[in-house]
C-alpha cells in the first residue's frame, strides 16, 4: 500500500484522487466541503527526486507554524501583535 | 495520569499515557491553549526522551506538575529508586523545577514559575512534596517497620 493510500485509509476515506495537473488541483482545491471532510490531495509536483534538506530548526519550525494558525509570533524579532 | 495523591484534583481528564500528555499540551499550546500535565514521579522518569526531543528543542512551557513518590514513608523500592533521578534528570535537561513543600509560598512560587514560563518558552516543573501532599494515603499501611 502507498503511503498516499495508508493516509487516506487512516483518515477514513477509501477514494483518493490522484492530481495530474495544475488546472485540476485548483479544481480540487477550490472545492467546497458539502460532501463532508476531511480530504486528502496528494500531489506529486515531478518525478526528481527531493532536493537539498528541508531546514531542521524547531524553534523556527514552531513559530512559523503558531504563526499560520495564528496563536504565535513568527519569531523573537517580531512584535506580539 | 493521576496517582493517590492527584486522584483527588482530577475528575474526567486523564491521558492513556505520559507522552501522549505531553503531547496534548504541546499541541494545545501551539493552538493558543494552555495546559499542563499532572503525574507522579515514575510517570515523570519515562518522559527525558520526550522532553529533550520536543519540549525543550521545540521551546514548550510545558507545565509538570509531579506528585513526589519514593520518599518520606516510601513502601515500594522501585519507588524509592526511580526517586533519585526526580532531580538531576530536569537538572541535565536544563529544566527548571521547584518543590513545592507549603501552601504560605505555594501561590507565588506556582504563579509567576507559570508566567515566566510563557513569557521565555521554557517548561517547568512543580514537584509536590510530601509535606505538602501529606503523600500517598495507600502507603502508610504497607510500610512494615
Amino acid at each position: 500500500m502507498s503511503n498516499e493510500r495508508a493516509s487516506a485509509k487512516l483518515l477514513n476515506r477509501t477514494a483518493l484522487t490522484k492530481i495530474l495537473v495544475q488546472a485540476h488541483f485548483e479544481k480540487l482545491i477550490d472545492r467546497r466541503f458539502d460532501d463532508g471532510g476531511p480530504v486528502l490531495l496528494a500531489a506529486k509536483i515531478d518525478d526528481e527526486p527531493g532536493q537539498g534538506q528541508t531546514p531542521r530548526d524547531p524553534t523556527l519550525i514552531r513559530s512559523r507554524f503558531m504563526k499560520g494558525l495564528g496563536t504565535g509570533r513568527g519569531g523573537a524579532l517580531e512584535s506580539a501583535g | 495520569m493521576p496517582d493517590n495523591v492527584l486522584t483527588p484534583l482530577l475528575k474526567g481528564v486523564s491521558a492513556d499515557n505520559y507522552f501522549l500528555a505531553i503531547g496534548a499540551v504541546t499541541g494545545a499550546y501551539m493552538a493558543g491553549l494552555r495546559g499542563a500535565v499532572m503525574m507522579q514521579t515514575s510517570g515523570f522518569a519515562l518522559l527525558s526522551n520526550t522532553l529533550a526531543s520536543l519540549v525543550m528543542p521545540y521551546q514548550i512551557p510545558a507545565i509538570m506538575v509531579i506528585s513526589e513518590r519514593g520518599t518520606m514513608g516510601e513502601f515500594n523500592i522501585g519507588q524509592s529508586l526511580v526517586a533519585r533521578t526526580m532531580r538531576p534528570a530536569p537538572d541535565t535537561l536544563g529544566i527548571v523545577h521547584h518543590t513545592l513543600i507549603d501552601r504560605a509560598t505555594m501561590p507565588l512560587i506556582v504563579d509567576s514559575s507559570i508566567k515566566q514560563a510563557f513569557s521565555t518558552q521554557a517548561p517547568v516543573a512543580f514537584i509536590l512534596s510530601p509535606l505538602l501532599t501529606g503523600g500517598n494515603p495507600a502507603a502508610k499501611a504497607k510500610l512494615k517497620i
